[in-house]
Formats: structure tokens, C-alpha cells, sequence
């Protein structure tokens, strides 16, 4: 028996509120498949990009050398010499370990999200890295327009997740999540580390 | 309702697809795309968005299907990322339009009372796309989709007490909205 008509407005729109029509199975899954081929396929451009991302690394590496050498990163950063040598290894690794730590931290974050709502000690990770994301950013030395690009858009995705450690919820972290999926983020991030580990630890500098 | 759709035999599927089973996807997906494509299409409207949110789904769902521990029901993880995808698209779209709405803040639908019995259904369902999201998915899920609470908060990641009360409030804002039509609905 009904007696709120509250119920009975809600009985109609049972059956009439937003009624699905037969799936298009066969066009979705079509679709889904499409997609996985593309995620599959090996990018013909992937062989160009990890040598010019290796190169454009080891001229931030070049850069942090020169950095972390005058002790006044400021006043370098702002009148750089324009100098052409061999880079340091060590920052090379410096730069390497930076987006691959980065790569690690947003890959965690992701699944995370996908979970549960972030836990804050896992987002504070994301201000340590914002910051070197911003050195880099601000060294001259960093000339490679599609890193720059890279490292702009990790700064934005990381400056995201930084805000929501002060109040995680899961429908902003989705919201991160989705945008960090549509951009294509972590692929490109992917194909500009070469292989090898360079595992984050939260909270390390 | 139960969320279960084919209880057992999701994780036999799941562990084939892990280890590279083309057949074992496209099994989940026969198993689950109806129940999904309708809770997206029930939230989203419109069909092409539903194709597409129901795509994403399954994708997101295939590319992390070894974080699946197992905890809930393969059916219930699924549907909480198509809910997810559908409201986080929905979000997306609102604010690219800039025509999110705040029912609080919103006029009453009319100020007029309708004379007719179909124009009352359609102030019903305007005034349930204004809901907030979160009230709305609650909305859905229970009355029309017949979820319990429990099954609802799975599905939202929520506290069951807290579908409950947002089912209630989700009520009493249609209640508001549909305040000048209040004659109609003894009919």
C-alpha cells in the first residue's frame, strides 16, 4: 500500500526516469577494444622520444649541476651562462630520479584514488615534488619545449593533489584522477624515464 | 536487488583475464555491461554519454583488474567505477557549461500550479537532474534501481547511515521543488 505520494511519484519515475534503452553491446565493446590496441601498440614516435627525452634530461641535470655548484640558485637561474659540455652524471641522475619518483607517486595516487579516499600522508608527497618540479621549470637550462610542457602539466596535476591533502575527498581525487587520465599524463611521464627503478619513499627529499 | 550478479565464478573469469586471457574480458564484460550501461545511462540521461561513460568503465576496470583484492564483489568494484566515471564526467560537463545549479539556491520549478498530470512528471524529473549529485546517485541507486543501503554505500563508498540520510534529504528537496504541484500528486 502506498501512502506517501512522495512514493507513488517516485513509483512512476521507476519506470520512466532516465529508462535505458537496449545496451549497444556490440558498438561498446568495439570501442573498448579499439582502445586497448591503442594502449597495446608500441608508439612509433616511442623510439624518437626516449632519446630526445634523455637528451632534454641530461640538460636539466647540466642545469642542477650548475645549481647545486654556485650554491646560489637565484641568481643563477636568472643569469644563466650559456655553456655547451659534458653533464654530470650524478645530476643527470638527479633529474632522472625526479620523474621517476614523480611517475611512482601519481601511478600510487591513482590507484589509491580508485580505492578509497587518499590517505594525507600519501598526498604530502606531492608538495616535496611540486617543489623540484618547480626548479626544474625555472632552470634556463631547460630548453626541450616538450619536457617543459611535461613539467608544466605535472605541476598542475601536483599542486591539485597537494591542496587535497588539507581535505581529501574521493570525488576530487576522482576528479584528479580523470583529468590525469584524459591528459594522458602518466603514458607521456612513462615514455620519457628509461627503464630502470628509482623507487619514491613519501616524505623524501 | 543484489549487486551479485554471478557470484562464484567472477573470480575463475578474472584470474583467466590476469594471466592474458583475450576471451576472459570480453566474458566480463557479457556478464556485467547491461547492469552497468543501465546504472550509468539511469544517471547520466543520455545515451551517448552512457555508451561513452560505460566504455571508460570497463576500460579503467581491465587496466586495474590485478588491484582487485576481492574484498567486495567484483560486480559491486565495477559498478563503484562506472558511478565514479559517471558522476566525475557529469562534474566535468557541468562546470564546462557553467550550468550547475544548487537547488537551495534555485527557484521553485513554477510558481504556477500545472493543469496537467504529464507536465507534474516532468517538474518530478527536472527537479531530480538539479539534485546535487551525491543525493541524486543516492536517489537512483534506491528507489529506482531498488539497491539497499547497504549495497548503495558499497557501491558510493559511503556509510549506509549516510545514503540513508542523504536519501532523506534528497526527498525533502523534491518535496520543495515540487511544492506549488502538491495538489496534483492525490490525484
Amino acid at each position: 500500500m502506498i501512502e506517501d505520494p512522495m512514493d507513488r511519484l517516485l513509483q512512476q519515475a521507476r519506470d520512466d526516469y532516465n529508462q535505458p534503452p537496449t545496451p549497444p553491446r556490440e558498438e561498446m565493446w568495439a570501442a573498448i577494444e579499439a582502445r586497448k590496441r591503442i594502449r597495446q601498440r608500441p608508439s612509433p614516435l616511442r623510439q624518437i622520444i626516449w632519446p630526445l627525452g634523455i637528451a632534454a634530461l641530461l640538460a636539466v641535470g647540466f642545469g642542477l649541476g650548475r645549481l647545486t655548484e654556485n650554491r646560489e640558485p637565484v641568481v643563477v637561474a636568472t643569469d644563466p651562462p650559456v655553456q655547451q659540455g659534458p653533464i654530470s652524471p650524478a645530476m643527470a641522475g638527479a633529474a632522472l630520479q625526479h620523474l621517476s619518483r614523480t611517475e611512482t607517486f601519481l601511478t600510487g595516487f591513482r590507484l589509491e584514488a580508485s580505492a578509497r579516499v587518499p590517505d594525507p600522508s600519501l598526498l604530502a608527497g606531492a608538495r616535496d615534488l611540486l617543489g623540484t618540479t618547480r626548479l626544474l621549470l625555472d632552470s634556463p637550462e631547460l630548453k626541450d619545449q616538450r619536457m617543459r610542457q611535461l613539467l608544466r602539466e605535472l605541476e598542475v596535476v601536483l599542486a591539485q593533489v597537494a591542496q587535497l591533502q588539507a581535505d581529501p575527498t574521493r570525488e576530487d581525487a576522482d576528479l584528479i584522477v580523470h583529468e590525469l587520465d584524459e591528459q594522458g599524463v602518466l603514458p607521456r611521464l612513462r615514455t620519457s624515464i628509461p627503464a630502470g627503478p628509482a623507487a619514491y619513499t613519501p616524505g623524501e627529499s | 536487488m543484489t549487486i551479485r550478479a554471478i557470484p562464484g565464478n567472477d573470480r575463475a573469469v578474472i584470474a583467466r583475464a590476469l594471466v592474458g586471457d583475450p576471451a576472459a574480458e570480453r566474458e566480463l564484460y557479457d556478464r556485467h555491461v547491461d547492469r552497468v550501461y543501465r546504472l550509468v545511462y539511469r544517471m547520466a540521461g543520455d545515451a551517448e554519454l552512457a555508451r561513452e561513460f560505460t566504455q571508460d568503465a570497463f576500460v579503467r576496470a581491465f587496466d586495474r583488474l590485478a588491484t582487485f583484492r576481492g574484498e567486495s564483489s567484483f560486480s559491486t568494484w565495477l559498478g563503484s567505477i562506472a558511478i565514479s566515471v559517471t558522476l566525475t564526467g557529469l562534474r566535468q560537463r557541468k562546470r564546462r557549461w557553467d550550468r550547475e545549479q544548487d537547488l537551495e539556491v534555485a527557484e521553485p520549478v513554477a510558481a504556477v500550479k500545472p493543469a496537467l498530470e504529464p507536465d507534474l512528471r516532468r517538474k518530478l524529473f527536472e527537479a531530480i537532474d538539479r539534485l546535487p549529485d551525491g543525493y541524486r546517485a543516492v536517489l537512483v541507486l534506491h528507489e529506482l534501481e531498488g539497491y539497499t543501503h547497504e549495497e548503495v554505500g558499497a557501491l558510493l563508498g559511503i556509510d549506509p547511515g549516510t545514503s540513508k540520510a542523504q536519501l532523506f534529504r534528497a526527498r525533502a528537496k523534491l518535496r520543495t521543488a515540487l511544492g506549488p504541484h502538491a495538489g496534483d500528486w492525490n490525484r
